[in-house]
């Protein structure tokens, strides 16, 4: 009987994993090569403001919000927070590839856009070994002006990134990139050579954007590389504000599945996570109880 | 209680974690690094090697060193400084080999990179021309001040000719120099290159083929000042002139050039005649009686570009000719096909006019990326083979060989996909292994279900591994020996003997009923009462058995067997018998005399109903 019931229990480690973990892009619930938790685990530590309504952010002065792949449409409140925000004096990061962060841009009227794009370069970190050649959007980006958020960093390394027009480049590629618009991984006749800028740093009003054309540096993949002593020391810059909030709202990080809402949402409150417990004891005395195990 | 529960949840556990897994069953992906290796956005770094490579740094130095590196090569040779010159060119070989394996590397030949590497190719090649011209042409100064001091107008015509083909050559170098600059020069400001040491070698190497023009002029008015004022003694003996015609002045790959010289003088018969072609000896033969020399030269490997010839004997030089080669369309054929284990040969002729250009290079591409270069065999057929993985791929050849009069042939685009016969021979070995699985499955149903009922039929179960079974102990017991009818054994279950002889002897059908008995009877005397009843058993159980067409009997309980001879005479015999026959055998019952009697009786009673039976 005993064989039963540690059978059953190991039955439901699996799916406890499975209900409990994610597989979704940029998710802080995933902790494959393309989720963000080991970013959102050291966040998590340092004390930052998960942001599910950015109807609040303007409340925290001198802070800054990391708004990270975002993904879906911002209301005409959400813009306008984010204005409020920025304008009176806060600092916000947009890390986007795919232009959704445009409506952002716009909406605080910042003229820096997101260009996407499959943009390569000839300055890569990555050989694919599988078909021995080299991966052209694994772009290493030079660092071009010296920032609170660039100091000390000489290049950025980014992963199928996108590129940035306007406001002023912190960051661009070597004159050998292109974009890729075919996705062969060369250079094609329509394709031609140039520099792109890939972080850039705008005023507006009072407060400071970043834009980063790669939100993938974040990812799990990324931050485990090892040799990325630039990126490293880039993600601390980013990390290091005294008061960090970190959009949930619009951004892929913030997708999740199963039961992880509600285990979330479980751990949340200490009046949850005791219930919790309590059930689990009351459970395990009920089995002994009944000599079952 | 603890089960009610328990088992439910167990089963509720298993089905939910089935349903999970069902999900997924439709489209099994395992994980494997290919399935995770990119996404819409990201590759993934942990699949990829690492390789800190900024190419462009690289690729930006080595393309400003071949700008300028040309530049000091040609000051070089135009100082004549031809070792340092020598060194140099070696230096820009070198990178410009580095350059070219960058290119290739990362596929680059058909953009602005390769389009460079082609330029620049084209540019060693002129530089290495009008090095070693211009080192000869050197050397021609020396020789002409020897000559000049030994007043040997013959000899200083001999350089003054050479010198006059080395001219010309300095001169066309020159011109493809000038020509190529303006795209080269744009190229490279397009990489935000110095081109300044580049821009200076064009001029220098104008101003060197002005050099080479001037210097030129003079010699010749000295060559023919010398002859006008050299006594004759100096001039051949036996030939005094010779001349020299080509028809045609113009012609293409392929066409004849008819070179005719004479030679005039006291005995111009039967004289060794050399033609040059840009002072290299090209045609070489003798003159007939009259002093007439005819060679027919079929163009071929020759510079499309103007060039210089004369005819010379000992000393004795021809007037200038003047020969342009032009340049021709070329056709370039591609035969692609798979080989054994993904090798594919591709292969092609390179033919111009109609005729097929031998020794010429072919470079190949796959898909646009060039990937070797091979050479044109005496009748223009290229080959190679390539090994390549399994997929879809787009072969193409070109030729530009710029040492033929030939324009740049490409052959057309042809697809061939590759098939991966390690993969199919994959598939067809795990079909393989499964239907092995799948027949030794079957065969061991089978055997376990014969097994299981006892055996018969025409799938009688004999144990595959008796011969692995170790000799019993104990010996057979010494019996009658068999009747000669009884000599062949029908096949048992049992490799080894079975040890009871009443056994033995009631499980082989033609053994008597009285055989039976008499083994009963001694049996029962040996007190082995239950091994006697089985005996009388197993030899009711065969011939009801044969009698009434029992499959699998020997899997049948004695009630079984009673059950079915309900409706059949012996029923009535035979119902006392197992009756007895169960209380001695399961029971462990000892028989009385009495008992043994009426056994046996019932026993003959119910042997001869079944024999007697009609059914």
């Amino acid at each position: 009987m005993l064989l039963a019931v540690v059978l059953a229990a190991l039955s439901c480690i699996p799916l406890y994993l499975h209900l409990t973990t994610s597989t979704a892009e940029f998710s802080r619930y995933n902790t494959q090569w393309n989720g963000t938790s080991l970013f959102f685990g050291d966040l998590e530590e340092r004390g930052a403001v998960m942001v599910t309504d950015l109807a609040g952010i303007p409340s925290y002065p001198d802070s800054r919000l990391l708004l990270l792949a975002p993904d879906r449409a911002f209301s005409a409140g959400d813009l306008g927070a984010i204005r409020s925000y920025v304008t009176g004096g806060n600092t916000l990061l947009l890390a986007d590839d795919t232009g959704t962060g445009n409506q952002v841009l716009e909406g605080i009227g910042a003229r820096t856009r997101i260009l996407p794009g499959n943009l390569s370069s000839l300055d890569f970190y990555l050989w694919d070994t599988q078909s021995g050649r080299y991966q052209p959007s694994s772009v290493i980006a030079s660092v071009t002006r010296e920032d609170l958020l660039t100091s000390k960093v000489e290049v950025i390394l980014l992963n199928k990134p996108a590129a940035v027009e306007g406001g002023e480049v912190l960051a661009e590629t070597s004159l050998m990139s292109w974009m890729d618009t075919n996705g062969d991984r060369r250079i094609n006749p329509d394709e031609p050579l140039g520099t792109y800028s890939v972080f850039a740093r705008e005023r507006v009003g009072d407060g400071t954007l970043y834009v980063l054309s790669d939100p993938s540096i974040f990812t799990n993949g990324m931050v485990q590389l090892p040799g990325l002593e630039n990126n490293t020391l880039f993600l601390e810059h980013v990390k290091d504000a005294p008061v960090l909030l970190v959009d949930q709202s619009h951004s892929r990080t913030g997708e999740a599945g199963g039961l992880i809402p509600l285990l979330a949402a479980a751990r949340s409150t200490k009046v949850m996570e005791l219930l919790m417990v309590a059930i689990v004891s009351i459970l395990i005395a009920y089995l002994f109880h009944r000599r079952i195990l | 209680m603890t089960r009610r529960i328990l088992l439910p949840l167990m089963f509720v556990c298993a089905t939910v974690v089935g349903l999970f897994i069902g999900v997924n069953f439709a489209s099994p992906e395992l994980y494997v690094p290919q399935n995770h290796s990119s996404s819409q956005y990201h590759v993934n770094p942990q699949y990829s090697e690492i390789t800190s490579w900024q190419s462009s740094r690289d690729l930006m130095e080595i393309m400003s060193a071949l700008m300028d590196d040309t530049g000091s090569v040609v000051v070089k040779i135009r100082e004549k400084d031809f070792e340092t010159a020598e060194r140099e060119y070696r230096r820009l070989v070198g990178q410009g080999h580095n350059f070219e394996n960058i290119v290739v590397d990362l596929e680059l030949s058909e953009t602005e990179m390769g389009e460079f590497n082609r330029y620049n190719q084209r540019n060693q090649e002129l530089i290495r021309r009008l090095l070693d011209d211009s080192k000869r042409f050197e050397e021609l100064k020396s020789l002409e001040v020897r000559y000049r001091d030994e007043k040997n107008p013959s000899a200083l015509y001999s350089v003054t000719y050479e010198g006059e083909g080395l001219k010309t050559q300095i001169q066309e170098v020159t011109r493809q120099y000038d020509q190529q600059a303006p795209a080269f020069t744009l190229l490279g400001q397009q990489f935000s290159l110095n081109t300044t040491g580049y821009l200076q070698s064009v001029s220098e190497v104008e101003s060197l083929a002005q050099e080479a023009g001037a210097t030129q002029e003079t010699r010749k008015a000295e060559a023919d000042t010398l002859k006008r004022t050299s006594p004759v003694t100096a001039m051949p003996a036996s030939v005094d002139s010779v001349t020299l015609e080509v028809q045609p002045d113009q012609a293409t790959f392929g066409d004849t050039l008819r070179l005719t010289a004479w030679l005039t003088g006291r005995f111009p018969g039967e004289q060794t005649v050399d033609v040059y072609l840009d002072s290299q000896r090209w045609a070489s033969g003798r003159s007939d009686a009259t002093g007439r020399f005819q060679y027919d030269l079929l163009v071929d490997r020759v510079r499309a570009e103007r060039h210089v010839l004369y005819a010379a004997h000992e000393g004795v030089y021809s007037p200038l000719v003047n020969v342009t080669i032009v340049p021709t369309d070329a056709a370039l054929s591609l035969e692609v096909r798979q080989l054994a284990e993904r090798n594919v040969s591709v292969s092609g002729t390179l033919t111009a006019a109609g005729l097929p250009v031998p020794g010429a290079e072919v470079n190949i591409y796959l898909d646009n990326i060039r990937v070797m270069n091979t050479l044109t065999g005496g009748d223009g057929v290229y080959r190679a083979f390539l090994p390549l993985q399994a997929g879809m791929y787009t072969f193409r050849t070109a030729s530009s060989d710029s040492t033929f009069p030939l324009r740049a042939a490409e052959s057309p685009p042809l697809t061939l996909t590759v098939s991966g016969r390690a993969g199919a021979q994959s598939v067809i070995t795990t079909i393989m292994i499964y239907a092995t699985f799948l027949i030794l499955f079957s065969m061991g149903a089978v055997v376990y279900y014969r097994h299981q009922r006892g055996g018969g039929g025409p799938f009688e179960f004999r144990n595959p591994f008796a011969f692995l079974k170790l000799p019993r102990r104990k010996e057979i017991p010494a019996r009658t020996p068999p009747e000669p009818a009884a000599a062949a054994p029908p096949p048992s279950e049992e490799a080894s003997p079975p040890p009871p002889t009443a056994e033995e002897a009631a499980t082989t059908p033609d053994r008597s009923r009285e055989f039976v008995l008499a083994q009963y009877r001694q049996l029962i005397i040996g007190g082995d009462h239950p091994n006697a009843v089985q005996g009388l058993y197993l030899f009711l159980r065969d011939q009801l058995a044969r009698k009434y067409r029992i499959r699998d009997h020997r899997s049948f309980t004695p009630r079984e067997l009673w059950r079915l001879t309900n409706n059949k005479t012996c029923f009535g015999d035979f119902t006392k018998f197992i009756h007895l026959y169960e209380t001695v055998r399961y029971g462990g019952a000892a028989l009385s005399p009495e008992e043994s009697e009426s056994l046996v009786r019932w026993f003959e009673g119910t042997s001869s109903a079944v024999e007697s039976d009609s059914d």
